[in-house]
């Protein structure tokens, strides 16, 4: 086969630690992810599962007194050797990131367009009228309506959905390789989130865009994902193909979250399937595999050994007893 | 025709204006009978959750009528909100802001009966909420809790348990689930669907899923913009829309691939219920 492209992000071995009085918590370990050019990959897990962490850690977007560990690269530049001014050149120009709340990503007292121009301009992209055309680009390019009219509205004259599209628009204003979208769409309506997703889709393949799409929800990163990682308690317990994944779930815990998804087809004399339990608590993770307590499939073995993350065909899962061969 | 009793409740061109100037409900009539389930969903600013406060009597009362028992909310008196108060029960999106942070478990669940049921001895009280909380699944060791040491879900089953201890002729749901975790989801779905059926309660349910929506009501209503335009039952209209905005809807629900992995067939079923996660083969 002809050669794979270098990564554009890489995470081996990713560890997240926070101190605590009871000894140090462990909210992401040994993640290990990559990202390729103009690739889509969906990040999928329940709260407390380290999405989150396990992505927005190594830029330094979480809490600082997160402890980082293992290994984070961007096009090959190991970013946890990064000092601040050097990773302040990454985030916002390489690297653009969409949060679930565009309020808050927002400035509520400068309007759209000065926004806009604020990135282009810290990251020495363009200044004046020519900061201005380009603001007027991207806001065409999100697919906001009336984009000249935006440019001098302030966040509140606009809806939840108009925001999220100038605060995609601000996230991939500088061109960037990557776009990490945490939530991006789970404050908005159905509706509205078909919309996102699809334009998302769009930059994707015309700016060959690499994405990250964290998402709770298993059909929106199907939308869009080409691959996903399946987080549970810190690890990622499955990795595949997103339509072979939705398809044939290999680990438990995948299986057991798309069958407890309630779907518009699903015969309504079958009860909807349920995981017993809850996702366990980071400071006391059961012992083995940590889904074996809520798992059908758990014997002695997952009650005492972590399984291995391990590659089964073209998918790659942590269990010792997968759903397929 | 006309001695056919009164219908739980009949909404009869209800119109809510907020700030003298904007119509948050407009001409929205509709009746649910005792024991039926309906659903209510529609996109943000469509009016749902307006709707349920006005039902329930915490907005002032805006144009149109609702009746309960064939009782006009307008002219009810002492003794009709009480009824009410007892017999439509509100569960709420939050499950920890609907509970108060200072509160034990066993107080907040006995609280409703200390309210509605003088008749019973403080023995008899927490009898009922210790059967009550095991009824949605809780055990009795959260009694002694405080609302904040319980996860999400195990606060939403502390606020069903509250309603249900009332024995409610109504339960009226304001986006129960859409704060939980998918598969704390699921639990709470499995949870009303078996009260439901358990106690034969009224069941009106407001959300913005869709899928949730047609496995829990019978009948739905799509509201767009303060009024309702469509309605039926819940399984003909989201398989066969007629409106174009609930075409809309229908076709913005994210699909999935057709459940293909061994659908609970008996043989897979476990005691725990049933699941579509294949049974190990013995090795």
């Amino acid at each position: 086969m002809c050669s794979i492209p270098a990564p554009v992000l890489e995470l081996a071995g990713l560890g997240v630690r926070f101190a605590s009085s009871g000894g140090a918590i462990a909210a992401v370990a040994d993640v290990t992810l990559t990202v390729s050019p103009g690739e889509c990959v969906g990040v999928v897990g329940e709260s407390g599962a380290g999405k989150s962490q396990a992505l927005l850690a190594p830029f330094r977007l979480s809490a600082s007194r997160a402890m980082v560990s293992g290994r984070a690269a961007i096009e090959g530049r190991d970013l946890l050797a990064l000092d601040e001014p050097a990773l302040d050149r990454i985030r916002g120009s390489r690297v653009g990131f969409v949060f679930q709340d565009p309020m808050s990503t927002l400035t509520p007292h400068l309007t759209i367009g000065a926004q806009l121009a604020e990135v282009l301009a810290h990251h020495g992209k363009a200044r004046g009228v020519a900061a201005r055309h380009r603001a007027l680009t991207l806001l065409e390019r999100v697919g906001l309506d009336e984009p000249a009219h935006r440019l001098d509205q302030y966040p509140h004259q606009l809806s939840g959905g108009q925001r999220q599209r100038v605060a995609i628009a601000l996230a991939i204003a500088c061109d960037p390789l990557l776009l990490v979208a945490d939530e991006p769409t789970t404050a908005l309506d159905v509706t509205v989130q078909a919309e996102v997703l699809s334009m998302l889709g769009a930059l994707k393949r015309a700016r060959e865009l690499a994405i990250v799409l964290i998402s709770h929800d298993i059909g929106v990163i199907g939308q869009l994902a080409d691959r996903v990682y399946v987080m549970y308690a810190g690890r990622v317990v499955e990795e595949g193909a997103v339509a072979a994944l939705l398809e044939a779930p290999a680990h438990p815990y995948t299986a057991a979250l798309l069958a407890c998804l309630p779907r518009m087809d699903d015969p309504l004399d079958v009860p909807l399937a349920s995981i017993p339990g809850q996702p366990p608590d980071p400071r006391a993770l059961p012992s083995g595999c940590a889904f074996h307590p809520r798992c059908p499939r758990a014997d002695d073995r997952c009650r005492t050994g972590m399984p291995a993350l391990e590659a089964r065909g073209a998918r790659t899962v942590a269990c010792h007893h997968p759903c397929i061969g | 025709m006309s001695d056919s009793p009164a219908p739980l409740l009949r909404v009869d061109a209800l119109a809510v204006r907020y700030h003298a100037t904007r119509d948050v409900l407009q001409d929205v009539s509709f009746t649910v009978e005792a024991g039926d389930t309906l659903g209510i969903c529609g996109e943000s600013g469509s009016g749902k959750s307006t709707l349920v406060r006005s039902l329930l009597g915490l907005l002032p009362a805006g144009r149109g009528e609702i009746r309960w028992h064939g009782r006009a909310m307008a002219r009810f008196g002492r003794a009709d909100w009480a009824r009410l108060r007892r017999g439509a029960q509100p569960v709420f999106q939050d499950p920890l802001a609907s509970l108060d942070p200072r509160m034990r478990i066993a107080a907040i669940l006995a609280e409703p009966l200390e309210v509605h049921r003088r008749d019973l001895d403080r023995a008899a009280r927490e009898a009922r909420a210790a059967a009550q909380l095991e009824r949605v699944g809780l055990d009795a060791g959260v009694l002694g809790r405080y609302p904040h040491e319980l996860s999400g879900g195990q606060c939403q089953r502390v606020c069903i348990a509250r309603a249900m201890i009332q024995q409610p002729e109504v339960l009226v749901c304001d986006e129960p689930v859409s704060a939980l975790d998918v598969s704390i989801q699921a639990q709470i779905i499995g949870l009303l669907e078996r009260l439901q059926r358990d106690a034969g309660t009224t069941l009106i349910f407001v959300s913005h899923n869709l899928a949730v929506i047609r496995r829990l009501c019978r009948r739905i209503i799509v509201m767009r913009q303060g009024r309702i335009v469509e309605e039926g039952r819940a399984t003909e209209v989201l398989a066969a829309p007629r409106h174009e905005y609930t075409k809309e809807l229908v076709a913005a629900v994210p699909a999935l691939p057709r459940r293909g992995y061994g659908v609970s067939t008996s043989s897979t079923h476990s005691p725990a219920g049933p699941t579509t996660i294949p049974a190990r083969r013995p090795s």
